[in-house]
């Protein structure tokens, strides 16, 4: 019965999908995306607390909907990486079952954080690894998931001396650059080979004199970069580069989820499968 | 002044020293465990030379800095430098945390690999990296990658193995064999989620490298749980290790060759 219920769930996305096209990223921008996100989370911090014994939990803890869970993930990876449709992301099926994907993590996490026993009753004892990976992977997905509509990437041609205002989105919207910035200078070094070994820009920001180079991107408050991602040169003739503007206000829970990830893995790395799990083989 | 001129001297003695590490952690009888991967207890005198073959390196790539001005990371000969001294760390850092037989002597290969092509091909020695190459997260990101597909690819043998046999010890020893290299696949992956953000400006854009690599941890993510949860006969969890490493070689070097991958953003030999 539960996995006729997710089988309509994700029907049901798919038949949207067909209807009404892409899922909307970014209608749910700031706030709206904060609020669906806490009344989900409230949501479900309820459920676990006044009905535990309910069938929708028994469910989202079972061995079957963690297995459907990675299973499913894995398939459309899977379909992603063969076709190379990458818009597929944006589709009603994979928001649907991201949101599915993160329901059973957090329940997941609820009951595992601590030991207990074959009966459910607590042992008390903290599980840091199992809280590392597990936490860890909830803030990488649900800061990616949740802060999708906020984030925007601007790209322009930068002349030398010609200062700029107005960039354009990725669907080649445009949209005011949140400072003036002007090109002062531009460099290009080329090996023998005719590919460039450096490149780099100097650049006015709000007119502050800043460097850009690859690898090296400059911090523009909250949330923000700015990137030197590709030029036209041709000495004496055209002298001019592409500046891309990232704003990402949600990254900083990724970075944390990554952090504790990280450590989770040294774990896993020293200390290796549990002795538990083997003995039970 | 340390330059590139005096590396085959550098090079000869760390190659001869992890030679001697590998040998000696092979051939001490004693040490021999009957039934799995791994010895019972470490060989101190390999750890020495271990030690001494990494610190032969570290202090030519110390002296190439200090003779050069700047980080050693610009040229694919100076990143080959990093890749030797990093294998033969991983190998010794693997060794004394899980004993394997063969770990020493795969790292001393790696390794040895590596040092020869500084040796006998002096031209990539100022061979530059593109701009988007030239970062400290390269050396590592690739690094890890590689220690973790030499792990994968010993549990992806054990597997087939275990499609026909029927001892009890191969699951436990591919489980072990799977926590470490996931491990190392995680480093992999997020150090290269960091480095995407500070070159490209995102830290994931379903690049087509980015997704199979994406497939190729889940994969093995599926096999821990299904173990975890005591789900799967042995056929199958064999047939998925299995599989998990076909992904996998997709993600190395397949999508070089997928026709719906060619925008890839990590294809660097055009």
């Amino acid at each position: 019965m539960p996995y006729i219920l997710l089988l309509s769930y994700l029907i049901a996305a798919f038949g949207i999908q067909l209807f009404a096209g892409d899922f909307p990223v970014t209608f749910f921008a700031f706030p709206l995306n904060i609020i669906i996100g806490m009344i989900w989370i409230g949501g479900m911090l309820w459920i676990w607390k006044d009905a535990r014994k309910s069938q929708f939990v028994a469910f989202m803890l079972s061995k079957g909907a963690s297995i459907s869970a990675i299973a499913l993930f894995l398939v459309f990876c899977l379909v992603v990486g063969l076709t190379g449709i990458r818009s597929l992301v944006n589709s009603w099926v994979f928001v649907s079952f991201m949101l599915y994907f993160q329901t059973v993590l957090l329940f997941v996490i609820l009951r595992g954080w601590r030991s207990q026993t074959a009966t459910g009753a607590y042992l008390g004892k903290i599980r840091w690894r199992f809280i590392l990976n597990h936490v860890g992977l909830f803030l990488v997905i649900s800061s990616a998931f949740w802060g999708a509509p906020d984030s925007e990437t601007l790209r322009f041609q930068a002349y030398i001396d010609v200062p700029v205002r107005r960039a354009f989105s990725m669907d080649g919207k445009p949209s005011w650059l949140p400072c003036i910035m002007e090109l002062k200078d531009f460099k290009v070094e080329f090996h023998d080979n005719g590919v460039p070994t450096m490149y780099e820009a100097e650049m006015l920001i709000d007119g502050e004199p800043v460097t850009l180079s690859v690898n090296h991107p400059y911090s523009l408050g909250f949330g923000r970069n700015i990137y030197l991602s590709g030029y036209d040169y041709d000495a004496g003739k055209s002298e001019s580069c592409i500046i891309q503007v990232v704003t990402e206000p949600w990254k900083y829970g990724a970075i944390a989820g990554v952090g504790m990830m990280l450590a989770g893995a040294l774990l896993l790395f020293i200390q290796g499968p549990k002795k538990r799990y083997v003995e039970e083989v | 002044m340390i330059s590139w001129d005096v590396f085959i001297w550098f090079g000869i003695f760390s190659v001869m020293f992890s030679i001697f590490g590998s040998l000696i952690s092979m051939c001490a009888d004693d040490h021999w465990s009957q039934s799995s991967l791994r010895y019972r207890r470490r060989s101190n005198a390999a750890v020495i030379f271990s030690v001494a073959s990494i610190a032969v390196l570290a202090i030519f790539i110390i002296g190439l800095w200090v003779s050069l001005d700047r980080p050693p990371l610009r040229t694919m000969g100076e990143t080959r430098l990093w890749y030797s001294f990093f294998a033969l760390a991983a190998g010794l850092f693997t060794y004394i945390r899980w004993r394997y037989r063969w770990i020493l002597s795969f790292s001393t290969v790696l390794s040895t690999v590596f040092i020869m092509i500084n040796i006998f091909r002096p031209e990539i020695h100022d061979q530059t990296l593109m701009p988007a190459l030239q970062s400290p997260w390269f050396i590592p990101h690739v690094t890890v990658y590689m220690f973790s597909y030499s792990f994968l690819g010993c549990a992806f043998l054990l597997a087939a193995v275990g499609l026909f046999s029927s001892k009890n010890n191969i699951m436990e020893a591919t489980d072990t064999l799977v926590y470490i290299g996931l491990a190392f696949l995680t480093f992999g992956m997020l150090s290269g989620a960091l480095w995407a953000k500070q070159a490209w400006g995102h830290y994931w854009s379903w690049d087509p490298k980015e997704t199979w690599a994406l497939v190729t941890w889940l994969c093995y993510m599926f096999y821990i749980h299904l173990r975890l949860l005591g789900k799967g006969s042995r056929k199958v969890l064999c047939l998925l290790l299995i599989f998990s490493f076909a992904c996998l070689q997709m993600c190395w070097w397949g999508v070089n060759y997928l026709p719906t991958a060619q925008d890839s953003l990590h294809i660097y030999n055009r």
